[in-house]
């Protein structure tokens, strides 16, 4: 009996002990700021819920499109409004309803605008990089920088505030081999959403009504992703809905995707370029459509903070 | 997909052990076969078809054979007929394999030459759901089956799922090693029971494996990928320090990938055949060939090499030659199809096909020099055993070695050509800390020392295994998670590090 018990707490002692030290490389490797090695993955999406509370009037979730496409500095530079890039690569819009409930927690946001690419996203195998227990694994790289601080500092995405404020630049341009045509045809059937998107889709609008956040439903340029199969879809959405429905990609006389200087690679992700021109349409839209309840925060001192992350696009876009 | 084949095979793993074990002893079996099949069936949908023609086609051909000698008893029979029925008994299984040969090394030429003439970029996705995990592995695997069967060796299997198995058992799929059916039925009938000490033993294995792939592989093929893809720029010794290093990288990652799929088996019992056997100490390229990738080597020689060496036309060729030129021509003309075929089981184009040449001269050379060196020795009386001389031996080889593998590496026969060339003329100087940072050099060069003290111990015939096997379960655990851990935190995988591909797991 007593050999059994002291089998049975070696055992246990040696799995405890494993999972300890398994956690503690994972805390130790895991980024602690955003310049850090990975701090971007880290922090993508999340850096949110660094900002204080309730000062950001705008919202926007969504895939890669959402952190090439959209500049939180040059909507604040134009028109005064503040917003969140939340994009992270491969978005599902699963995700997107549990980033919705952390905003929720701190923030207020007027108006959550929602990129439609991730509709048609299915969840994959890949590693989530904000799980701690998969730390060991995407962060492992940061070995090389490990400073004194790794081995006691715990991670937190609640104290660096991030001044690109979640979106990501690049300065390449590339010319995309796609045609203006790219859309398709116009009177292609609606594309379905995979079944547990369109679950969660509801779930997302349904939540955003009951917390009166306007729904704006938008399309980023991205000729290699969407079509007007996909267009029509959304499209039928927000008519059920009665939200919002803007597609970038349909060329309008405020706005045209310019093919051969609005992306960094073939058509998929738009460089500091085409996220400033269709930031500055957005801006526009919303100045345009939300007055109401979006106000202008320029030379209020509460939002001073605001001119750091402006300069700070001006220093690092060229 | 790079790691891709890892990860699922870590987790097919996980998931069939519990099934495995759980399983009566006689289903065992079934239960890894159904593993096996679902594993090639989730990398190539349609690819599952063919394996599965080559399971049955397999089959049937050993049962034909089978029945063809029940059928046929010549026993009592006067020395004539039997003479007379054993021809004919010949002639009908020689159809039979004939049939064999047509349908499955049709099935694998026509797949692996569409895959290369194909551009990835036309048909990615066809091509990947049409070519079946393994095609090359299995297809010979299964050829060596048959054709021992055909030589009466042993009796055909008359178990469907069992030989099922034996074709398509999932570890072996991606980088071989090829089975022999005699080795590893036997092993894979026993349906062992899952054993504490043998999956410690597996594990050890898989993470020696993972060790040599993330640790020392990956880091290699960043250097040799910049000299590959740079060429033009560099010269002289840059070009020899990416043949090194690309040599470095295929050693570690194909004999960790072998170790990898030895793990796995090893878990459940079955043993794999060696495919490498310390082939950096090799005293002529002969005996490398002996060390590297054994089980392809030893599959050309008991399948190729000797039929050809002891076919009728052979005989007839070289009957009226003086008997050395004879011997000569034998061994030429078998020496040549072995190794025209090693070079095109590595790839059609001209590239692989010019690499198995390089060593059909390289071994008709050593034919021929070998005993002009021994006498020179032997006049000289010089010691061939003394260190010093097999050191030479050793780096005599390896030059020859590297070339190969400079012609193995390169996109195509110019480059070759090209960076041969550029080894004569001063280039750029190679970009040490641009190419991978200190610290990274500091844990290539520290796994490098622990890949060849391992080396160094096989050499004094230490059993390393052995010595793993008999420490206590706690120690054996803390080792693993330790190398674990190792390899998790300072692999180069993930973040920062582009995967490279398998390089053979395309074959």
């Amino acid at each position: 009996m007593y050999k059994k018990i002291k089998r049975l707490s070696l055992f246990i002692v040696c799995i405890m002990l494993s999972v300890g030290i398994y956690m503690y490389i994972g805390m130790v490797v895991t980024p602690k700021n955003i310049e850090d090695s990975g701090g971007q993955l880290y922090y993508s999406g999340m850096g949110f819920l660094a900002e204080p509370e309730n000062t950001l009037d705008v919202m926007v979730y969504g895939n890669s499109d959402v952190y090439s496409g959209f500049s939180p500095a040059v909507l604040f530079e134009k028109y005064g409004i503040t917003a969140y890039s939340s994009g992270r690569p491969r978005q599902t819009i699963n995700n997107i309803n549990r980033l919705l409930g952390q905003t929720l927690k701190k923030q207020q946001p007027k108006l959550a605008i929602l990129e439609t690419d991730c509709f048609y996203s299915k969840s994959t195998v890949e590693m989530d990089s904000t799980n701690i227990l998969f730390a060991p694994f995407i962060y492992h790289s940061r070995w090389k920088e490990i400073k004194t601080r790794d081995f006691h500092d715990f991670p937190s995405r609640k104290e660096d505030v991030d001044l690109n404020k979640g979106y990501i630049p690049s300065k390449v341009v590339y010319k995309t081999k796609y045609e203006k045509d790219y859309m398709g045809n116009p009177k292609s059937d609606p594309k379905p959403f995979p079944k547990e998107n369109e679950k969660h889709i509801r779930s997302f609008i349904e939540k955003c009504k009951k917390e009166n956040i306007e729904i704006l439903l938008l399309e980023l340029p991205s000729p290699s992703s969407w079509s007007y199969a996909k267009h029509n879809a959304v499209k039928e959405l927000a008519k059920q809905y009665d939200v919002k429905f803007v597609d970038m990609n349909i060329p309008r006389d405020d706005f045209k995707v310019e093919l051969k200087s609005d992306f960094r690679d073939n058509g998929n992700h738009m460089n500091t370029y085409g996220a400033a021109r269709s930031t500055e349409f957005i801006g526009q839209y919303i100045q345009d459509n939300y007055s109401h309840i979006i106000t202008n925060k320029k030379g209020d001192k509460k939002y001073e903070a605001w001119n750091n992350v402006v300069d700070h696009y001006h220093r690092t876009k060229l | 997909m790079p790691y891709a084949i890892l990860t699922f095979f870590g987790i097919f793993t996980a998931v069939s052990l519990p099934a495995y074990a759980i399983a009566p002893a006689k289903y065992r079996h079934i239960v890894l076969l159904l593993i096996s099949l679902i594993c090639a069936g989730y990398f190539s949908p349609y690819g599952l078809l063919f394996m599965l023609i080559t399971i049955f086609t397999t089959y049937l051909a050993g049962i034909c054979m089978d029945e063809i000698t029940k059928r046929n008893d010549t026993k009592g029979l006067e020395k004539q007929f039997r003479k007379q029925i054993k021809e004919k008994i010949k002639r009908k299984k020689k159809l039979i394999v004939f049939c064999y040969i047509i349908i499955n090394l049709g099935i694998l030429f026509v797949l692996k030459y569409f895959k290369m003439f194909f551009s990835f970029d036309i048909v990615p996705t066809a091509v990947k759901m049409v070519f079946p995990l393994g095609l090359s592995y299995y297809t010979l695997q299964s050829l060596s089956y048959v054709i021992d069967v055909f030589r009466g060796k042993y009796q055909a299997e008359r178990n469907l799922l069992k030989l099922g198995l034996f074709i398509s058992c999932f570890p072996q799929l991606h980088e071989g090693p090829f089975g022999r059916y005699n080795l590893l039925m036997p092993q894979m009938c026993r349906n062992e029971q899952i054993k504490k000490e043998n999956v410690f033993s597996g594990v050890g294995q898989i993470l020696w494996g993972l060790f040599k792939i993330f640790m020392v592989a990956n880091r290699a093929a960043i250097i040799s990928d910049e000299v590959f893809s740079h060429y033009v720029r560099y010269g002289g010794v840059t070009i020899v320090l990416g043949a090194v290093a690309f040599t470095l990288q295929l050693y570690a990652e194909f004999s960790g990938y072998i170790d990898v799929a030895a793990g796995i088996s090893k878990i459940f019992g079955i043993k794999l055949t060696q495919n490498f056997d310390l082939p950096f100490i090799a005293r002529d390229v002969a005996e490398f060939w002996r060390r590297w990738h054994i089980s392809l080597g030893s599959w050309f020689r008991d399948y190729v090499f000797y039929p050809v060496s002891t076919s009728r036309w052979l005989r007839n060729l070289t009957k009226k030659m003086k008997m050395a030129l004879g011997d000569f021509t034998t061994l030429t003309v078998s020496l040549l199809t072995v190794w025209f075929l090693t070079g095109l089981w590595h790839g059609a184009s001209i590239k692989y096909i010019c690499y198995g040449l390089y060593y059909f001269i390289l071994m008709i050379l050593l034919h021929k020099v070998s005993p002009v060196f021994s006498k020179l020795f032997e006049k000289l009386k010089i010691n061939k055993e003394s260190k010093l001389v097999i050191l030479l031996q050793i780096l005599k080889t390896q030059f020859f070695v590297l070339i190969g593998m400079l012609m193995f590496r390169a996109n195509n026969l110019e480059d070759f050509l090209s960076m041969m060339k550029n080894i004569f003329r001063s280039g750029e100087t190679f970009p040490f800390l641009k190419v991978l940072e200190m610290p990274e050099w500091i844990v290539l060069l520290l796994s490098m020392i622990v890949v060849i003290v391992s080396a160094v111990i096989k050499m004094k015939h230490i059993n390393l295994e052995k010595l793993f096997n008999n420490l206590t379960t706690y120690q054996k655990y803390a080792v693993c998670f330790g190398a674990c851990c190792i390899i998790i935190v300072f692999g180069a995988y993930g973040l920062d590090y582009l995967p490279p591909d398998p390089i053979y797991g395309g074959f």
